[in-house]
Formats: structure tokens, sequence, C-alpha cells
């Protein structure tokens, strides 16, 4: 024996055992505080049970002690925190965590520490936690549920969030194929193999580090071979093939409509991978056709205490030792109630493991194995049944077992102990649905095996082997070539070959399996024998028959009433044993009772994966504009606006944000400001019906646009509410250019090209989204065409040249430009547009011309109050989606004379749109001049001591306006415009605010700066 | 025109973008700033207006299969739609190409020609690794069996909606032509520098 005792170093051939671990690369990790070494190629489960450590965690309610009990993903107990505190990644499965050096782990779900749990007296008083107690126990007195809850939270839960941001890299990969297969074991290979050498585009994947699934644990001779050498030369043949992307490591976690798939690829072990190396890389799967190859999941034998650590699924013990060499105790029996099992006790004896017995549930046992175990020394109890695991160490050891006969009454007899540390156990097998469920596939129950399999009901997804139902090597073999071949037949580049099949298989078959759910014990047990259905929720027998007596019938009430088959677990494990109890206790068929709901993810995945590269500084896409970073170097204050950033204020750093604001603002209505407006939307519409276009489009009329005119336009939707305004310039006959807003270009452009393309078409017009094509500048004061004139021209910009609201087309300083005279401040303003690269270099010329004019750059807020000042409205501030333009002043832009346009009939037809008493855009003056509204704060007439009140309306946008020296503020509220110089009041923040109803336009009503 | 003093004439941002991956990347990042683009929009059927596109284009048919596109040493035409087509060409053909696209178009009333050669930056993406950034930015199957040389398609990359045009499907020698709106350029070149990273290789 090596210095580890439960490391065999086994005598036998390493090709045999230890398969997966190099001993010349030692590891050094810690669990738990604890140093430990393991061997590269270790899972942090078999390390673990190479070091003698049994007890991994703590369960989930009664806080028992739990070990290990599976080998792979299905995992309920060894959940595991890995990487240093705070940077950690929680509820990793142990048997899933690929051991490396330095690695740093530790157990969950306990305090102080594994060992000693104060919530382990959970275990003693569960009587006072029956299923769905938090239901009853906690209903009285209301008052003390916050103190209740917080107890509860400490206690359950499955580990702790990371406080630190993940430093790891994340990726996402799109790919296509003809065919994806899930599940490298025989069935997933062989048909991988099959549908790959005809041609097919194929993606094989397993969860495992290597291919071959379970079949490095079972014994077969495929012609005369050991099957491990065929299955490896079929693995390395498709290795070779170009068309198979090969895929390990990598977990399908979800599978969804169309055949897309989810495949979470761990790429780095580490848990800190370096650098741009992903850690892990999610792949997003279109598969033409799907092979599920997901194998079948070992199903628990639902004993007393059956729970206790070194009780372990029976398949799960011979994969530690064939894979790792290691095993989980001095002396073992096995419980079971199938063939299967043997296959275990007779690998493990001729490793040299001490394998007392086998305890069979069944009274007729093959002769061929009774006959083996007897060679092997192995004494086998048929008809007999473990009713007992007593331990030591409070749980954390098992000390003995008790047997006895089932008599046909259910009742037992002929009670004796065994002396054995560890145990294990096999009902059967469970085909692994979860994915194919996941996609909406049906099952049905199988009497044979005593479980679902698929009912294969979902075109173009055909499940495989054990996941199928189907247990022999033979059949498996020849169902995976037949179905790898039809895909491939379906494929586009089809090509017949000739398939190397194997001719002759041999492997043990097995005998009908005995269906008990529920094995009896000595006490009763509900009366502390626990007999564990769910290991991860922790729900017992016990639980299910009392959800049935409290009327729970249906599976997925007594799911939620249980918390049977939830969390990560997925109903992986303690499922179909659950189910087989309820329709005991319901003594109704299980076939009636069906399965709980199987969600995606299969296992679960960090956020990180999920995330993809969508974090740090790729959080978002962001656009720039030309002239971007000139602002990063002049301002530290930028806004969101749709994707864009856009300079908020240009502020010094002596400055406020405020003092910012209100003098940009200052020096546009006194001086020249200059405005980065690339971001509005540009549209460049063309054809000769381009004018019936817009008019369809727009509320307003364009039919009497001329040439080298601007107009604005309001967009409605179908309700007849407002979605975008712009404005709309006439470049020639039948060509425009609609600017739209900045965040709304997109999606304005897609709805063109959508009435375009189906209820328009016999509209001869064609759209192109123009928007990054120019950097658009605002110039706008009243020293703004001293500006201009200062530049290199053929344009003329004096008054009588160039009229408010008129488009030219020319050249400023050599390059083209469209210039137009529009205003969205109320002064004298000017919009130039250039080709983007020009237009970092005309806002610096802009700025160098207009140095002597005091010009100075603005930003969005005082965008925004000079736009407030003059009454203009804003998409998205004066509208929320229930605005028409009657509501906010702008019912003359809804024309009565054209035939239609989007909104119309609504507008007519709707009487809540022609109630006179909808809500009206008004403007607001507080009683006390320097008292800014919130935005979006509700009015109401009338002010009560508490809530409910009447809300009137709400501030639709507030500033202090520097032009007027007091505070404005535009407001919709209901009949508003009948209310003018009515007093209303805004309840917020512990106080009331008093302001009087006035017209929304503050500043030159009359429209004379803009016009000069 | 007035008389244009020379140190005011405008000049093209040459810094907006960078020209260089500032990391090693597992393939060949370079951008194309040197090119004349033009946005086509026709009816296909239109074979007359066809005929005229095509003989000022030297005799390149416009492509009329989906996911094509066609190239002769002056110019490269894309196929965006079933009535959309980029030109491509070298800046110095830009005044050239316009003037006789417009006059070959003059005589039809119902088509579209913009000048969009600021609208997009355009990187070309070379090597073994090329089609797998693809396909770390976005979904689009290239399974496909017209999939080969010359194909051409939008697809959302990085979300962000983007063309690719596969110069070269090659494994070996990869060439790809991602063209991407101007404004999210920095953004697609920083994502392509953080994904494409050399550690990042499949």
């Amino acid at each position: 024996m090596s210095a580890k005792p439960y490391r065999l170093h086994s005598n036998l051939s390493s090709d045999l055992c230890g398969t997966h671990v190099n001993r010349n690369k030692v590891c050094n990790f810690t669990f738990d505080g604890k140093n430990y070494t393991g061997f590269e190629g270790d899972t942090l489960a078999s390390a673990l049970f190479a070091n003698g450590v049994r007890v991994v965690g703590r369960s989930f309610k009664y806080h028992r002690p739990r070990g290990v009990l599976c080998l792979g993903s299905e995992e309920p107990n060894a959940l595991v925190e890995v990487g240093e505190k705070g940077t950690h990644s929680p509820n990793l499965r142990a048997t899933e965590v690929n051991l490396y050096d330095g690695m740093v782990a530790r157990s969950q779900n306990r305090w102080p520490s594994v060992d000693f749990d104060i919530g382990h007296v959970n275990d003693f008083l569960s009587p006072l936690f029956p299923a769905g107690f938090y239901y009853k126990t906690f209903m009285w007195p209301a008052s003390l549920w916050m103190h209740y809850e917080h107890i509860i939270r400490r206690a359950a839960g499955l580990g702790t969030a990371p406080t630190t941001q993940d430093s790891a890299f994340y990726e996402h990969f799109h790919q296509h194929c003809d065919l994806l297969v899930i599940g490298g074991g025989v069935a997933g290979l062989v048909s991988a193999y099959a549908a790959a050498k005809s041609g097919s585009h194929v993606i094989l994947v397993d969860e495992q580090a290597q291919l071959g699934g379970c079949s490095d644990y079972f014994n077969a001779q495929i012609d005369d071979l050991d099957h491990n050498l065929w299955i490896k030369m079929i693995i390395s043949e498709l290795r070779t093939l170009s068309n198979c992307t090969v895929l390990t490591n990598t977990t399908a976690v979800g599978l969804y409509m169309h055949r897309f798939a989810l495949l979470n690829q761990i790429v780095s072990h580490t848990h800190q991978a370096e650098g741009f190396s992903p850690k892990a890389r999610l792949w997003k799967v279109r598969a033409k056709n799907i092979i599920l190859a997901t194998g079948a999941l070992e199903r628990p034998l639902s004993f007393a205490n059956n729970d206790r650590p070194g009780v372990m699924l029976s398949s799960a013990l011979r994969g530690y030792l064939r894979r790792y060499d290691v095993v989980a105790g001095q002396a073992g029996a096995i419980f079971t109630n199938n063939d299967n099992a043997y296959e275990t006790a007779f690998i493990l004896k001729e490793a040299g493991v001490n394998i007392k017995a086998v305890i069979d549930l069944r009274k007729q046992i093959p002769h061929v194995l009774r006959k083996r175990a007897e060679s092997l020394n192995i004494e086998v109890f048929s008809g007999y049944a473990i009713v007992d695991v007593k331990t030591v160490s409070m749980g954390k050891k098992i000390d003995h077992i008790s047997i006895a006969r089932i008599l046909q009454s259910g009742r037992i007899s002929q009670l004796s102990s065994l002396n054995v540390d560890f145990v294990g156990m096999s009902g059967g097998f469970n085909p692994a649905v979860h994915l194919f469920c996941h996609v909406g596939g049906k099952v049905q129950f199988d009497k044979k095996i005593n479980s679902f399999k698929p009912k294969n009901d979902i075109p173009h997804i055909t499940s495989v082997g054990a996941c199928n139902g189907v247990f022999s090597l033979n059949n498996i073999i020849k169902e995976a070539f037949n179905t790898g071949e039809n895909v491939a037949m379906q494929a586009s580049l089809y090509k017949k070959v000739t398939l190397k099949k194997p001719k002759k298989i041999e492997a043990s078959t097995n005998s009908t399996l005995a269906k008990q759910w529920f094995i009896p014990s000595i006490r009763k047990y509900n009366d502390g024998a626990k007999h564990f259905l769910d290991f991860q929720n922790d729900v017992t027998i016990r639980d299910i028959e009392l959800a049935v007596r409290e009327g729970y019938e249906s599976v997925e009430h007594t799911k939620r009433y249980t918390t049977m088959g939830m969390a990560t677990d997925q109903g992986k494990i303690g499922n179909i044993n659950a189910l087989g109890i309820l329709a005991d206790s319901l003594d109704i068929d299980i076939e009636k009772s069906l399965t709980t709901t199987f969600r995606p993810p299969f296992t679960p995945l960090p956020f990180g994966t999920i995330a993809g590269t969508k974090a740090k500084t790729l959080f978002q896409a962001i656009r720039q504009t030309d002239i971007a970073h000139w602002h990063e170097k002049n301002t530290i204050d930028f806004e969101p606006v749709g994707q864009w950033r856009r300079p908020y204020t240009y502020r010094q750093a002596h400055q406020s944000r405020f003092d910012s604001i209100q003098e940009e603002v200052k020096n546009v209505r006194e001086n020249v400001g200059l405005l980065d407006a690339s971001t509005l939307g540009k549209i460049d519409i063309k054809g000769p019906d381009a004018v019936t276009f817009l008019n369809r489009i727009y509320s307003n009329s364009f039919s009497n646009l001329k040439v080298g005119r601007c107009r604005y336009g309001l967009m409605l939707n179908d309700n007849g509410f407002i979605i975008d305004d712009g404005v709309t310039a006439k470049l020639a006959d039948n060509h425009y250019i609609v600017h739209t807003t900045s965040g709304g270009a997109d999606s304005i452009a897609a709805m063109m090209e959508f009435w375009l393309q189906t209820e328009w078409r016999d509209l001869r017009v064609f759209i192109t989204p123009v928007t990054d094509q120019y950097a658009q500048i605002v110039i706008a004061g009243p020293k703004s065409r001293d500006v201009l004139n200062a530049c290199s021209s053929d344009i003329r910009f004096g008054a009588d040249d160039f009229a408010y609201m008129d488009v030219k087309q020319g050249h400023l300083n050599g390059v083209p430009a469209r210039v137009y005279r529009i205003s969205f401040s109320g002064e004298l303003s000017y919009e130039i547009a250039v080709p983007a690269a020009y237009g970092l270099s005309l806002w610096n010329t802009l700025l160098e011309c207009g140095r002597s004019y005091d010009i100075k750059p603005y930003g969005t807020e005082a965008l925004h109050i000079l736009r407030a000042e003059k009454g203009y409205i804003v998409v998205g501030d004066e509208t929320d989606g229930t605005v028409i333009p009657k509501d906010v002043g702008l019912g003359s832009m809804v024309s009565k004379k054209k035939p239609d346009f989007i909104g119309k009939h609504s507008l007519l037809l709707m009487d809540d749109l022609n109630r006179d008493n909808r809500k009206q855009l008004v403007g607001l003056f507080t009683e006390d001049p320097n008292e800014v509204l919130p935005d979006g704060v509700h009015a109401v007439n009338e002010v009560k001591k508490a809530p409910p009140m009447k809300m009137i309306g709400h501030v639709t946008s507030s500033y202090f306006s520097p032009t007027l020296k007091r505070s404005i503020a535009m407001a919709l509220i209901e009949n508003g415009r009948k209310r003018m110089g009515e007093r209303i009041a805004f309840p917020f923040d512990d106080k009331i605010v008093h302001a009087r109803i006035v017209d929304h336009i503050f500043y030159d009503k009359k429209g004379e700066r803009q016009n000069v | 025109m007035s008389k244009v003093d020379m140190h005011m004439i405008l000049k093209k941002n040459t810094e907006f973008l960078p020209q260089k991956p500032y990391n090693p990347l597992c393939f060949d990042l370079s951008v194309r700033n040197d090119l004349c683009m033009l946005d086509l929009r026709i009816n296909a059927n239109d074979t007359l207006a066809l005929n005229a596109i095509s003989k000022s284009l030297k005799g390149l048919n416009l492509p009329l299969n989906p996911f094509t596109s066609v190239q002769n040493t002056i110019y490269s035409i894309l196929w965006l739609s079933t009535d959309q087509w980029l030109i491509v060409a070298s800046e110095k053909q830009s005044e050239e190409l316009t003037q006789s696209l417009n006059q070959a178009l003059s005589a039809f009333d119902y088509f579209s020609l913009c000048e969009v050669s600021h609208m997009r930056s355009v990187f070309r993406l070379v090597g073994r690794q090329a089609e797998n950034i693809i396909h770390k930015g976005g979904s689009l199957d290239t399974t496909l069996p017209y999939f080969k040389d010359g194909f051409v398609k939008r697809m959302s990359f990085a979300e962000i909606p983007a063309i690719v045009h596969f110069l070269s499907c090659q494994k070996e020698e990869q060439m790809i032509d991602l063209y991407v709106f101007r404004s999210y350029a920095n953004y697609v070149f920083e994502w392509l520098n953080q994904t494409g990273h050399k550690d990042a290789a499949l």
C-alpha cells in the first residue's frame, strides 16, 4: 500500500487502474485549509478520496455530513468553492473539478467547519422541519418573519457569491453543423464516426476530459479485443477527420428550439486563467440534426441513512478505481437490485479491495453471477436489503450496516450486521433524458428498466444508447451506426463509405431488476431513520408522503412543496425514486405520475460564461463620433444616448457641473456655441414615390415642401402615439434626407424598410441609412453667422441668401458640405454635415474661426436647457409611448388632408385619444424660483397626509434656466392647457413643492431670435 | 466656390482608429482606409439598368445570387440583398466611379446611389484563425454548400451590424474583410484585440 491508503497502486496493469492520473506529476492543494497532494489527472473528488477525506460537505436542510456520491456531473453532495475567498467560484462539483497544483478548495454550507457544523442540530430537530415547513412554521407572528428569514438564509443556501470582480476572460463561439452528437461514450462515438465518415460536419462533445464514457469501467470484448482498444481506434480516427470537431470538458448545458444547443467548454482548469486565454468558452451551436448519447445515471436505493459518507453509487466506485486508482474505504458491500452492480464487486475485488458481500433485493440471481462471486469469496445475500447504516463520529463514518431479509409483507427478518466502511448501491439506471426534455421532448415509462425513456418525438433529435433505454453493448453499437448513417444521408455532402463495423461483441447482459422504491428499515422511517430521495435538497420518502397527505398530488406540486428535483440537481439523482414513492402513495401507476420538468442548465455555468466577452471594456458596444477623442480630452462628463456616449458638459477642473452647464447655455444665447450632433440619425430617401412615402410615415404633410427646404416631422406608431421626430430636408426632386433622434435611428430605418417590404410594396422608394457617413456639427448663437462667414465656403450664409429652414449644399473649407439652417436652441443656428472623417477638422476649424466670437462647445445638458426654454419637446422626455401630438401642443401637425399615414386611424377612431382632459404639455414655475423639480415627480391636486392621492400628471423636463434666472419645468398635466395659472402640488422627498401652470414656451415665443 | 485659404482646408482624421493591433493576435489584422464605397439600390429585374451599370463598371455584372460577390482588378461588388449592393473600389477611383454610375443611371428614376465611403470601417483578417474570430463574434453558417471564396453576408458581429466578405475561405489562407459602421470601429478594434489574442486561439 502507498502512503495514501486509499490510492491502491494496484498490481494490475496500469491500463486498467488509474488510467486518468499521471503519477509523475504531483499536485499540491488545500481543502478547508489543510494541505494535501494528488496527481495530475485527478479530480478534486478522487484526490480527496486518495487522502482519506470522506466528508466533503453538509446537506442543505439538515446539515448532515455528506461524502461524494457519484463520479460525474450528477454529484449532488460534493459542492465546493474553488479559489481564494472573494475571487472563488462557488458550487462546483468536486467530481468535475480537475485538480491543479496550488488549488485552494473549501466545503460549503457549514459553520464553523465541515467536521463540526452547528447547523447539524437541524437533523435532530427534523420533526420540526417537515416538507413545506417554511410555509407553516413561520406564519406567526408575522412581525418576526424578518428575523426568521435572516436565520433561514444563513443556514440554507448553496455556497457564497464571490465579492470581487472575476478577472478571467470568457468568450462565446458560434458554430453550425450537420450533426451535433452530445455524449462521447460508445453510442456517441459510433454515431459521430458513422456520420463524419459519410461526409457530415459533426461536432462531438463530452463533459469529461476523456472520451469513451463509462467504457473504461466495464468489461467487454469487441472482435476478440478489449473493447477499450476498439473504442480508442474509433476515437483516433475521429480526430483525424477535418469535418469532425471533438470537444472534451464540454457540457451541453441546454437544448432549445430549432436544435440550438449551448455547450460550456472548460478551457482552463486553473481558477484564475491568465491574460486573454479564456477560462471557459460558451459554444452556441445550431445543428441540422442532434444525436443525444447522454448515457444513463445510476439510481440510488432508498434505504435508511442511505446518505451517509461512504455510501456511493456502485458504478462510481469502480469508476474511481479504474480512472484514479482510489477506493472509498477498507471494506465494502454492494447493495443492488440488478446485475450491473456485480461488475463493481468483481472489479474491486480483483483489484484487491475487500468486498465482503453483495446484498441483492432479488430472490433469483443469475447463476453465473453467484458462481463468480463465490469464486471471489464474496458472499451473496439474495432477497436481502440494507435496512440501516450505522455510523460513528456524528454520522461521518460508517461503522457497520444492518442487513435483513425482506419478506413479501414488506417486513424484515433475519437481521444481521456487516462491518464495512463503504457501500456501493445500485437501483438500476435512468436514461439521462434531461436535454431531450429541455426542448419539449416527451418521455414514456419502460417497465423493463423501471425508468422513463424518450419518446423520440422531436424531429431531427434522436436519442441513442443508454439514454434511449438501450443497455446492451451490441444493441448500442448497432443503433448508433444506423442513426449516424441515417443522419449523414440527409446532409448535403453525403458520400457512401464502408464503415468498420464490429463483427463480434461480448459483454455482460442484464437480467430483470427488482422494482422496489422503498426499502424498509429497522425503525419506522418516520422516526429518525431518513430514507433520502433527493440528496441535494434533503428530500426524504417521508416528505413525499406528507405532501401527498396534504393534497399535493401532481408531480409538479409535490416538487414545489418538497423541493424535490429542484436547484442544480434537476432530478438527476432522486427523481425516479421520488416519482415511484409518489405513485405508490397515490396508488397509481408511475406512468401516470410522469416526471417533473427538467430545465436548463443541465449543470450550472458561471455568470462569466454567460456574459462572454461582454464584460469590462467590452461590456457594451459603444459608438463614437469622429470628434470623440477631442471630447475625451476636453471633458469627463458623458451621458449615454442609445449606444453613443455624448459629452454632457465640457467642465473644466475648477468648475462645478452646474456652473459649467449654465455658462454653456449663456454662451449660446449671447455668443456662439458648438455641438457635436453627428449622432443624429440620417436616412437617405430616394425614388419617384418618396413624397408619398414621407406622407405616410409622418403625421404632417410633405407634399408642398420645396427643394432646398426643411420641415420638422412627427412620426407616430399604429396607435397614434409619438415615436420619433426630426427634420427632413428636400435635396432634389425625389430625394430627401430624414433626420431621426440619436437613439431611434436604427429602429426607424428598420420600420421604414418593414413598411416598404410588406404593406407598401407598390411605392418606388429606396431608403439608405447614412448616419455614420456624416459628421454633423451645430453652430448656434447670435454670432454663428459671423463664424461661418469667417470660413471658406461657396455657400452664402446671409439672412437673405439662407433663410430659416433652408438647406444648402456646397463646399466648406474645401470639402463637400450640406448646411441646414435649423434650430433646436431658439437661436440663429446652422447644422453642417461633412463626410465623417472631416468632422474633427471641421470642429477644430470652427473653434478657430470662432475664437474671436467667444465660441465654446456645449454638451447635451445645455442643449436640453436651450430647447426647454424654447418649449421644444424631446421624444422620450415629453413622450412616454402614450402621448399623441395634440397632448404636446402639436395637434396642427396631424394632417387632415392626407388620405392616410401611420397612426391616423387610431387618432380618428379611438375615443380615449380624443378626450379633452388628456394629460397636456404645460410649463411650470415653482413658487420658489430656485427650487428645481425632479424629473418624473408626480403632481396632485390635493395633498393628503399619506397616499393614495390622485395623481394628475408628472414633470417631463426640469432645469434651472440661466436665461430666465429661475427654475423652469415642462409637465404633462390632466387638462393642463385649460388650467393656466392654477397652483398644483408636487409631494416628494418628505416635502411639498407648489408650482403654477404656465405656457410651456418660456423664451422668445415669437421666434424672433432664430429667424434673424 | 470661393477661394479657400489652404491652411483652412479640412483634413481627414487619421487618428480616429489605430492602424496596428496592440496585442499579439492569432491572425493578421489590418485596417483598410483607402476605400471608396457606394451603396447601390436598384430593382434587380430592371435589365436595362443592370446593363447600364455593368457598362460603367467595365463589364462587371452585379452579382444576383445571394451571399455572393464579384470583383475585377478595380472593383468589388458585394451582394447585400435582393435590391442592394455595395460597390467597393480604391479611393482614387471614387470620383470617376461615382460620375460614371450617375451618368449610367441618369436615364432611370428608380434607384439610389449613395456615397458611403465614410460610413464603414473595414478590417482585414488574414490567417488560419480568421474564420474562428468571425464565429466568436456571431452566428454565421460556414457549412452551407455555397460557402466559398467571395461569400458575403450581413451578420450581427459582436452584437453590432456588420458585413463579412470572405475573399478566401481556404483553411490555410483565410482572408476576410469585416465591414462595420465607423462609429463602432474603435469598439470592434478593441474587441478584435482582446478576443483575437493569440492566447485565445482555438
